[in-house]
């Protein structure tokens, strides 16, 4: 169990740091023209944001509900 | 020719939907407190259904895909790329904090949080009900837009028809109900709308064939699928248009104050996620490549979001297209209405009451803040009559660059100690008055700066460091006042 001040700020960080892979995602991966599995790179990265933010989503709900105090 | 059958069965489900509102209007008791945040007991369930189907209007699914078709896969990430970190982790801290406050000083309107936070009430109070007008006159334009090519794209009838019967129903519920009852109509639209979501996803590549997006990338409309927007457009608008969504959004805040327990703000950032994985990634990208795939030139029509609309309805069949977009009808309408009553509130509470300071009857209040919301409607109205972009493209340049400018002083005195009534106040105005001024006068071509930049970057940016920069070179706010705040 952890504080909610504490796991509020762990999470902020998380976002930031996330926020920077994003970045790097868009810059990187969006405008490269490989393909995979014959799909273009710019579709697949709207298809790894979309999952991530159903598992973010996820993981936090379990986690503020179940780990936090009080 | 005009389809009959669809017709009738839009009839029904806002007659549906008018039953919920009013089943709402009579559980509500008295009491503006009731009236507008329910005062603060919305369950799980109900804050859940009523926080996403607020959120997610027609947008989502017929803007983006829309949007995806017409200019291209840049303008679906702009959208989509806001959710996994940002607004979805961001909303258990924002969020929550918003409701907490609520719950504890007991607010309804968006500007009676900074009103608390910094002290200064008449101007403020002033300064945000115009702010908060401005883009959503447009909001609920967009979502007019989207309602009316769901008629004219399935039934056949012309766009305006639809426009004429959506903004009646609109007058309607917007009369009859308080935030209880759009609680209750946002349990069935919530699930309308996730049914459509879940048959979209199986029934394209059934009726289209499983390789349909590999071909409509080897297919002549295969640029859409090339981005062409500039990084820093897409990366100044990731922060900047993302963060405000986290819960400080003015008609989404109400949703928070209305809310009974965190719990219930927790389960809203989770239909956040779904939302965001579902109908802010997924889908678009299915839809925009089926309307590349099918129709590699666009068809004529009046607003280009019938692309969506009349592709479902001759691709399936006209009833069924109509069956699957009622959650549509429900999103859109859901986030209409969560608009007028945030609208309805500051004019009754704001306005009337408390910069006015009006003796009059409570009812007598509320029927001058309803009329007056009910005319901002139809000048969002008026601005759906012959729109010249798609809805998505009219909410990343006006109504999202207003959004921002509103929140980012607000996430600033909620969260830094530092922040004063002067630079939260001069933040707001500098914020606001930039924007209207690079949009109209000084930048008035796309994208209203010269670095190619979002559209509303440099007002929000000017808005931050005002705020940051007067609350450091003014004195700090009374320590009483801040212990309500950082305990």
């Amino acid at each position: 169990m952890v504080s909610r001040e504490n796991l509020e700020r762990i999470v902020a960080f998380y976002a930031l740091i996330g926020a920077v892979f994003q970045v790097l995602l868009i810059y990187f991966v969006f405008y490269s023209p490989s393909t995979f599995i014959g799909l273009p790179a710019s579709v697949w990265v709207i298809v790894i944001t979309g999952v991530l933010s159903l598992v973010n989503g996820i993981a936090l709900y379990v986690i503020f509900n179940r780990a936090v105090e009080g | 020719m005009v389809e009959i059958v669809p017709l009738i069965i839009l009839i029904i489900y806002i007659v549906l939907l008018l039953y919920a509102s009013y089943e709402g209007f009579r559980r509500t008791k008295a009491g503006r407190l009731e009236f507008f945040v329910a005062a603060g007991t919305l369950g799980v369930i109900a804050s859940f259904f009523t926080y996403v189907a607020t959120w997610v209007s027609a947008y989502g699914f017929i803007g983006l895909s829309t949007v995806f078709y017409a200019y291209g896969i840049d303008w679906h990430l702009f959208e989509a790329m806001a959710y996994p970190f940002l607004i979805v982790p961001l909303t258990f801290i924002v969020a929550r904090r918003v409701w907490s406050l609520a719950k504890k000083y007991r607010y309804i309107t968006p500007a009676d949080l900074i009103v608390h936070r910094i002290g200064l009430d008449i101007p403020v109070r002033l300064l945000l009900a115009v702010m908060i007008a401005y883009p959503f006159i447009f909001y609920m334009g967009i979502q007019f837009i989207a309602l009316s090519s769901i008629v004219s794209g399935i039934t056949g009838l012309p766009y305006h028809y639809g426009l004429f019967l959506f903004s009646l129903t609109a007058i309607i519920v917007v009369g009859l109900g308080g935030i209880r009852g759009v609680a209750y109509s946002d349990i069935l639209m919530g699930v309308t709308f996730l049914i459509l979501a879940v048959i979209v996803i199986i029934a394209l590549p059934l009726y289209l064939g499983f390789g349909y997006i590999t071909s409509a990338v080897e297919g002549p409309r295969g640029w859409v699928f090339k981005p062409s927007l500039p990084p820093q457009y897409l990366i100044s608008a990731l922060f900047l248009v993302s963060i405000p969504w986290a819960g400080l959004i003015p008609h989404l805040m109400t949703k928070l104050y209305a809310a009974q327990s965190d719990r219930a703000i927790y389960a809203s950032a989770l239909g956040i996620g779904i939302s965001g994985f579902l109908l802010y990634s997924i889908l678009p990208i299915f839809v925009g490549s089926a309307l590349a795939y099918y129709w590699p030139e666009p068809p004529k029509v009046t607003v280009r979001e019938e692309y969506v609309t009349m592709f479902f309805s001759q691709l399936i069949s006209p009833t069924i297209a109509m069956l699957l977009m009622l959650g549509l009808v429900a999103a859109a309408f859901s986030t209409i209405v969560g608009i007028a009553i945030t609208l309805t509130s500051i004019v009754h509470v704001d306005l009337l009451e408390k910069t006015l300071k009006l003796k009059l009857s409570e009812r007598t209040l509320d029927l001058i803040a309803r009329a007056t919301v009910i005319l901002v409607m139809l000048i969002g109205v008026y601005s759906a009559v012959s729109p010249e972009h798609p809805i998505v493209r009219i909410a990343i340049t006006l109504i999202w660059p207003g959004l921002s400018v509103i929140a980012f002083p607000i996430l600033i005195a909620l969260f830094w100690r530092r922040a004063n009534k002067w630079g939260v106040f001069l933040g707001h105005l500098t914020g606001f008055l930039s924007l209207i001024l690079f949009q109209y006068f000084i930048w008035p071509e796309w994208p209203h700066n010269p670095f190619y930049l979002w559209e509303g970057a440099l007002p929000t940016m000017i808005g931050i460091v005002v705020t940051i920069i007067v609350s450091l070179i003014t004195p700090p706010e009374p320590e009483e006042r801040l212990k309500e705040f950082f305990p």
